[in-house]
């Protein structure tokens, strides 16, 4: 009111800017209750963290770590953590839901961290029922916020729990695409006997990303570790739409040594469009040995971008039939781009001994332009990186069974 | 006919200052939008780096450092440019003609030898002489690029992208302390991205008054020095409220020059950088941006809000008032070079809405300023000012800059954007830069925008003037009480738009 009345009788232009300056301080007067608040909160979070970190933290980086026997017991576990076995009470030691997230948390950080080692340790899962963690971190899951629920499933996921179906079903319809995909993988990742029907459809649409590709990568391994088999890779991505998801279950093929399934991947080869999975049926092919593939590649390797171009160069080479010497030497020849034509010297140059010879025709009749491109090959560094798991670092990771970590 | 002018001018500079407002309002609307979708979206860095840190399809990284005369400062920081955490990337250091020990200072330290090179001459820059590879297997991850001198950060950016394999790159200057875990905060956007990921920025903040030691920031302190912390207030609001308000929309006004994470196929081709542009970052994202459009391509961009890098700003006001004038003629070569983009819905959001924003809010705003300024001091002079509705205007103004110091305060503080030193501290700093800002450094900062412009029209100061460091060791020895002496106008070179909601 008194606003009102002192401001009647002013231009609106004033009243505009008063009205502006009122929203103004209010704001200011709330984002510093808020940070006061949060503060506050952040404070208490702390706290319950120390506290607990100071309680059991050595002991459970000590539990966790690779030096400490890999199946302790409960007994054990307890004396480790200083706690009588008569108290060993879930509720009666985690008080609150704060609680029981921070140590959820400073588990998880163990269990993560580089020394930390969960193959054959089962005392992680001592741990955790000490704790009643698992329990509490489905009812995250089933209960909380989003983020809590995302930072939950990847708890459960490192933890490799033995959680339930119902994880997945649970957010099988939901919108939020990404803990979809999360309560999947998680699910699947915990159990190895967790079927995988869900990727027998379209699974990715449009909404592929290399992120899914590593979780996936992750699931399978697991499965092979349970010596449980690996599904046809080359059906699944011939049912994908996105090419990028058609060229991750191509990629998977190599890592999973599928050679039986590489006949399917023709006829993508031969129609599709798009260069990049050309280009991975090709270095898929070549890891793999599919001998019946390399009529197609040396058809095809002229008419490819440059990538598609030493792709293909890359895969003949290590098929190393013989047969492909001449697409070698056009791949030098016929390129303008410095980078495949030295792709194709150094292709030559582990081309058997009719590659080596050639490659050396080649380098007596090279001209200025050519020469530099030789020298690769007498510089004792550079010679270091001519086979071709290093010929480029995009390329050689690829090759690689690295899926370690699960 | 000066009643009209007089009017119709009060309205313009009142409703502009009202539209300026609200765009910003809304912008830190969206950023907290934006940092929330984060919070729930982006694990923390353990996490990520237990992901990634052994997967076959981590992307694979380069770091491009342009050096130019940088002996006092390039061993320490090459070093600290190789200690960073991630399982997939190499360092590039473009020597662009070094005439100090530079190139010899790298060479002794890192055992380089002289290896043979492929110049891809994917994207113009002048010839690469000589390329080195180090004989000891841990530095495998550096190579050293001598090119001839091409005077420009963006030459020897492009120098560096003719010799890089890797799928992404990170612009930097050698100057700047990265965060370990930069490299794996920006590439799980790139991971978790449907489209093709053509950018991510990184909020970038000033090492002035930190203490630095190994190459590592370890504690981050706000300057005492009122430059770096008037710099501080406006790297803040440009990286906390500006860009992760526009990246909520999947746009960027920029992908800092001095730190920027960037797709390789992209930028090569869209041409790559601009060998002679002062503002080489901005007109690399409409390149990309051009590109992207043109080829019908969709494409994302990203921002985070976690402080990546650190950057040491200009200690004098001689010092920053080069960095500002070359960065304001950097503003208008953009708006020359693009102006096909300008309020063009055909190239996206940022066409439609970030350059028109731009344009408005940044280019004009100077000129508006002094000359409401001059106008302001042409009424006092004939007496024709109403000061109740002055102050009432001035204040709304006043306490809308307050409130933004604040807003960044607390955005600041729930992303913990920055693990300070002190907090309280370091924020009463801050808010106390905050309430001095609008009469001491921003009409000193538009001073420079003007100066920048006439440059641009009278077509001088397009050279790039070298400096000297102080170096990290210098600067832990300041924390200890020493006198600084030499500053640092081009640390973040190229970085005009660090400067947005610093003309309002």
């Amino acid at each position: 009111m008194w606003l009102i009345e002192h401001f009647h009788d002013f231009a609106w232009i004033v009243k505009v800017a008063a009205i502006s300056l009122t929203i103004s301080i209010g704001l200011i007067i709330l984002t510093f209750i808020r940070i006061l608040a949060q503060a506050l909160k952040r404070r208490k979070w702390n706290k319950t963290m120390s506290k607990l970190i100071d309680r059991y933290g050595d002991a459970i980086s000590y539990i966790l770590s690779p030096e400490a026997d890999h199946n302790m017991g409960r007994d054990k576990v307890l004396e480790l953590l200083d706690i009588d076995p008569q108290d060993a009470d879930p509720h009666k030691l985690l008080k609150d839901w704060r609680e029981k997230l921070c140590m959820s948390r400073i588990i998880y950080q163990a269990r993560i961290s580089e020394d930390a080692s969960v193959e054959g340790n089962r005392n992680l899962h001592v741990l955790l029922n000490i704790f009643g963690l698992v329990d509490f971190l489905e009812e995250v899951i089933l209960k909380d916020k989003p983020h809590l629920k995302v930072e939950s499933l990847l708890m459960l996921r490192a933890f490799k729990a033995p959680t339930n179906q119902w994880i997945a079903n649970s957010f099988i319809n939901s919108k939020r695409k990404r803990l979809k995909r999360l309560a999947i993988y998680a699910s699947i990742m915990s159990s190895s006997n967790m079927d995988l029907d869900y990727f027998e459809s379209d699974f990715f649409g449009n909404n592929f990303c290399i992120y899914d590709e590593i979780q996936l990568g992750f699931v399978l391994q697991r499965r092979q570790s349970a010596h449980r088999k690996i599904p046809n890779l080359a059906h699944w991505a011939t049912i994908q739409t996105d090419s990028e998801a058609q060229a991750m279950f191509v990629r998977m093929m190599r890592q999973f040594n599928q050679k039986e399934y590489c006949s399917e991947l023709e006829e993508m080869f031969h129609h599709n469009s798009e260069a990049h999975l050309i280009e991975e049926i090709a270095r898929t092919w070549g890891y793999l040995g599919y001998v019946d593939g390399e009529e197609l590649m040396s058809d095809m390797m002229l008419t490819q971008p440059d990538d598609g171009k030493v792709s293909i160069l890359h895969a003949l080479t290590r098929l190393n039939t013989g047969k492909s010497l001449n697409t070698l030497v056009d791949g030098y020849r016929n390129s303008g781009s410095p980078f495949v034509k030295f792709e194709a010297l150094r292709c030559l140059y582990l081309y058997g001994e009719a590659g080596r010879a050639k490659f050396e025709e080649l380098r007596a009749n090279a001209t200025e332009t050519e020469k530099p491109l030789f020298k690769f090959f007498e510089n004792e560094l550079t010679l270091k990186d001519i086979p071709l798991e290093k010929s480029a670092r995009y390329h050689s990771r690829y090759g690689d069974n690295l899926f370690s970590v699960a | 006919m000066w009643i009209t002018i007089y009017y119709i001018f009060s309205y313009v500079v009142f409703f502009y200052t009202m539209a300026a407002m609200i765009a910003l309002l809304y912008l830190a609307i969206r950023s907290s939008v934006a940092q929330k979708r984060l919070l729930v979206n982006a694990p923390d860095d353990d996490t990520i780096r237990y992901t990634l840190k052994s997967s076959p399809i981590t992307p694979s990284v380069s770091i491009i450092a342009p050096a130019y005369n940088e002996e006092v400062t390039i061993l320490d920081n090459v070093n600290s440019l190789l200690g960073i955490y991630y399982p997939n990337f190499d360092v590039i250091v473009v020597n662009d003609g070094s005439t100090d020990k530079t190139l010899e200072l790298l060479i002794e330290e890192f055992k380089l030898v002289e290896v043979p090179f492929i110049d891809l001459k994917r994207v113009p820059s002048k010839p690469i002489k000589k390329v080195y590879r180090s004989t000891d297997e841990q530095f495998a991850k550096l190579t050293v690029v001598d090119k001839e001198p091409g005077g420009h950060k963006s030459d020897s950016t492009n120098a560096g992208l003719n010799i890089c394999l890797s799928k992404y790159f990170i612009s930097t200057d050698v100057d700047c302390i990265i965060e370990p875990m930069a490299i794996y905060r920006m590439i799980w956007h790139v991971i978790n991205s449907h489209h093709t990921m053509i950018g991510v920025g990184a909020t970038m903040l000033m090492l002035n008054g930190c203490l630095v030691e190994d190459g590592r920031v370890v504690e981050a302190r706000v300057s005492n020095n009122p430059l770096p912390a008037f710099q501080q207030l406006e790297y803040m609001r440009s990286f906390l409220i500006g860009k992760m308000g526009w990246s909520s929309h999947n746009t960027l006004p920029n992908i800092s020059g001095g730190f920027g994470l960037l797709n390789t196929e992209v930028v090569v081709k869209s041409g790559g950088y601009d060998p002679v542009s002062l503002a080489e970052d901005v007109d690399m994202l409409l390149r990309m941006v051009t590109y992207m459009e043109n080829t019908g391509q969709k494409y994302r961009f990203a921002q985070i809000p976690q402080v990546c890098c650190w950057t040491e700003g200009p200690f004098s006001i001689r010092m920053l008032f080069r960095q500002r004038i070359r960065w304001a003629r950097g503003l208008c070569e953009v708006i020359s070079h693009h102006k096909k983009l300008f309020f063009n819905h055909k190239y996206g959001k940022i066409g439609a809405s970030t350059l028109p924003y731009i344009f408005i809010f940044e280019f004009l705003a100077p000129i508006l300023e002094v000359s409401g300024f001059l106008f302001m001091i042409w009424l006092v002079l004939i007496d024709a000012v109403n000061w109740n509705t002055a102050l009432v205007i001035f204040g709304m103004i006043y306490i809308f800059s307050l409130s933004l110091t604040f807003l960044v305060l607390i955005y600041d503080y729930a992303t913990k954007a920055v693990k300070w030193k002190s907090t309280w501290k370091s924020y009463l700093k801050l808010v106390i830069a905050g309430i001095l800002e609008p009469f001491i450094f921003h009409p000193f900062i538009t001073f420079c925008s003007i100066v920048g412009y006439f440059n641009f029209v009278r077509n001088r100061g397009k050279i790039w003037k070298p400096i000297k460091r102080k170096g990290a060791r210098k600067r832990e020895e300041e924390n200890n009480g020493s006198d600084p002496s030499q500053e640092n106008p081009d640390a973040t070179a190229g970085d005009i738009n660090e400067t947005i909601l610093g003309n309002v």
